[in-house]
């Protein structure tokens, strides 16, 4: 079971880092964000469940990654919702102010 | 008492400084001035020396500043304010001549004042400070007419060789001070210890010579004829030459101190005395004679200072100065007048102007020794002196006192003679004359004849005793009975001799062979011989050295510069290709490593992704093929 559950992980991670690298839109790009972080929170809820039930670490392991997804979403949304107001810019590439 | 002797040094340079001072301000009222300064020094110095007051400074450590004067100082003082104020109302005559009257009446008053302080001076940095003011006022004078390059050389000559001398005096104050005479008193030289009083004598006879013009060092005299005639008269009776033979009287001590001194000081005086008397009978120009005669006259007074005879000198000294200032004085009258001092053209000067001709003459046959007028009597003391040391003395001086009565009688059997038709082609030769003698010439032309016929009452016996009181020299020789008589007869029939010889004609001739009277026409040759001996060789040195100089000393310093840049190009070098290069290699590096490190810097958030993934990527391989 382990495995289909860590194949589902690598699925949810890849859809994600495809669409984190292919999308032009902002939000479109934290939504595959999310999808990588679903996939970490997957594999991550799979090995404690499956390697080490006993253990209360993995459980916290997940909640602090849930945290940290809601805290990175409503930052991000906030974020964007500036940007947005200032420069009426949705795309990341519009946003190039950190070019060296 | 002391302000008196303070007073009578600074009212004459007082008044010729601020008469330097002015400028050309003041030029028509200085002849007044500078006459009224000189009648006030006159009083001044009757007045001290008959009080005879004394004044002392500190100066050095150790050392003072004395002014005194004694029975020597008395007379000097008297002869110099008299001569000066003599000389000063002639020059208020010529005035127009004299047209920078501030500045000629000023350097005189300096002149006068530096001699005074010269005969009152008690020790021997003032005495020096005096003597180079003399020195330096008589440049200023004999150059006084600047613009005739000639003068100025003339005064060059005259300081320079005159200079050379006094270092003398520095010498002798450096023995001094090494031989223990700390407070350099000159009463105290003569006891100065071991071999230094050799050297102090040396340098003080050398000063001495130079200043009085006294063989070798005679020929500055000559050249001194370039100034104006009544610079000559001052110079000649009672300032720069006759300075000389005070110093040497005033140190007589110190001349007994060495077995040398005396001796060589004597027979110097005799020899200068002789031989600069035959140069005296070649000249002819007036003023050339005078000149020659003057060093022969200064001579006695050398001959004096030698032999002992203090009295015997200041009596020589005294009638010399007026004598000399009278005949300088006509001398420049005639000058004036007629625009020349040539002999054959003042031919009946004396019988155009009777009253400048009277005191010539009666200055002239003073000269020629001739009884009783003054030098007559001065010169047989001196004589009496030098026979109590040798007899050869004695007869040098003899034939000495001959060969001025032949150069006297010369210049008066010229100036004696009747006018001749062509004596105007003779005129305005050396500047243009002016045809007359303005009344105020007259007074110190017949004062001085006065004081040079007067002055024979030195051969009376209570009167030079009172001198040799006055001196301090008590028991002096006096000249014994036979000896008066004799040279007034050696005067006489010289006299007659040669005004017999010049009466013949232009044929007859008073020196031959005609080589000997060139020689003795020329100052003996002595200027030559300093030019050979002296001047020549000391001009190759400074060539010499400075050739040295150049190359040796300028040249190290040269090469030591170049070799200095030489080494800061290398350095420079050096710095550039590595120091500097190693820097600009860093910071390139460093600026290179920059551009390199923004490149992936793009602002794009993709490309931040990308990088990421492709790092975790690596990182997760490295990790697998690491297990």
């Amino acid at each position: 079971m382990l495995e289909l559950f860590l194949l589902l992980a690598a699925a949810l991670f890849s859809v994600g880092l495809y669409g984190a690298l292919s999308q032009q839109s902002i939000v479109m790009i934290m939504m595959g964000i999310e999808l990588m972080i679903a996939g970490v929170i997957t594999a991550a809820a799979a090995l404690w469940h499956f390697l080490a039930p006993a253990a209360a670490d993995g459980q916290v392991i997940v909640v602090a990654a849930v945290v940290a997804m809601a805290v990175e979403m409503a930052m991000g949304f906030a974020v964007t919702t500036a940007v947005f107001r200032s420069r009426d810019i949705d795309t990341a590439d519009a946003a190039e102010d950190l070019k060296g | 008492m002391s302000a008196l002797l303070w007073l009578l040094a600074a009212v004459p340079l007082t008044a010729g400084t601020a008469l330097l001072l002015t400028g050309r301000r003041l030029d028509r009222p200085a002849p007044a001035l500078g006459v009224a300064a000189a009648a006030a020094t006159l009083g001044l110095a009757v007045a001290s020396a008959v009080l005879r007051p004394e004044a002392s400074a500190p100066l050095f450590a150790g050392i003072r500043a004395g002014l005194r004067v004694d029975g020597l100082s008395a007379v000097m003082t008297v002869v110099v304010a008299a001569v000066t104020l003599a000389v000063l109302v002639f020059s208020a005559g010529e005035k127009d001549r004299l047209s920078q009257g501030g500045r000629f009446h000023g350097l005189m008053l300096l002149f006068a004042g530096a001699m005074l302080i010269t005969v009152t001076a008690t020790t021997l940095p003032l005495l020096l400070m005096a003597w180079e003011v003399m020195g330096a006022a008589s440049w200023a004078l004999i150059g006084f007419w600047w613009r005739q390059p000639q003068r100025t050389r003339a005064a060059d000559t005259a300081f320079l060789t005159t200079r050379t001398a006094d270092l003398g005096l520095y010498l002798a104050a450096g023995a001094a001070l090494a031989g223990g005479v700390t407070a350099l008193d000159l009463d105290a030289l003569a006891g100065a210890r071991g071999p230094w009083v050799h050297l102090l004598t040396a340098g003080v006879v050398a000063a001495a010579f130079g200043k009085s013009a006294q063989l070798p060092f005679s020929f500055w005299l000559s050249r001194a004829m370039q100034a104006p005639s009544p610079v000559s008269a001052l110079l000649h009776a009672a300032t720069m030459a006759a300075a000389g033979a005070y110093l040497l009287l005033r140190l007589h001590a110190l001349l007994e101190a060495t077995a040398w001194g005396g001796p060589l000081v004597a027979w110097t005086g005799a020899a200068t005395a002789l031989l600069l008397g035959v140069a005296a009978a070649a000249q002819r120009d007036l003023k050339q004679l005078l000149a020659a005669s003057t060093c022969s006259q200064i001579g006695f007074m050398v001959l004096a200072a030698g032999t002992g005879g203090v009295a015997a000198g200041t009596a020589q000294l005294t009638a010399h100065a007026a004598v000399k200032a009278g005949l300088f004085l006509a001398a420049g009258a005639w000058l004036y007048a007629l625009g020349t001092k040539q002999l054959p053209a003042l031919r009946g000067a004396a019988r155009a102007w009777q009253w400048v001709g009277a005191a010539f003459t009666a200055c002239a046959l003073a000269l020629a020794g001739l009884p009783p007028l003054s030098l007559w009597a001065a010169k047989d003391e001196v004589l009496a002196a030098a026979f109590a040391q040798s007899a050869a003395l004695y007869a040098t001086g003899l034939a000495a006192a001959a060969v001025s009565a032949v150069y006297s009688v010369k210049a008066l059997w010229y100036v004696l003679r009747e006018t001749p038709g062509d004596a105007w082609q003779g005129y305005d030769t050396e500047e243009s004359g002016t045809r007359r003698v303005t009344p105020l010439m007259r007074p110190p032309l017949l004062v001085l004849a006065a004081a040079a016929v007067a002055l024979g009452v030195l051969a009376l016996p209570g009167v030079f005793s009172a001198l040799r009181d006055a001196v301090g020299t008590p028991d002096e020789p006096s000249p014994s009975a036979w000896q008066l008589p004799l040279s007034a007869a050696v005067a006489l029939s010289a006299a007659w001799l040669a005004w017999r010889i010049q009466g013949r004609g232009p044929g007859p001739r008073l020196l031959r062979p005609a080589a000997v009277r060139r020689w003795a026409a020329g100052w003996l040759g002595l200027e030559q011989a300093a030019r050979t001996l002296a001047v020549r060789p000391v001009l190759a040195l400074a060539r010499a050295t400075a050739v040295f100089d150049d190359r040796v000393v300028d040249g190290a310093v040269h090469r030591a510069a170049r070799a200095a840049l030489t080494a800061a190009g290398l350095a420079r070098r050096s710095d550039d290709g590595g120091v500097d290069a190693l820097v600009r290699a860093v910071a390139r590096t460093a600026r290179r490593l920059g551009r390199a490190a923004r490149r992936p810097q793009t602002g794009l958030l993709h490309q931040y992704y990308a990088q990421a993934a492709v790092g975790f990527a690596v990182l997760t391989l490295l990790l697998l093929s690491l297990r």
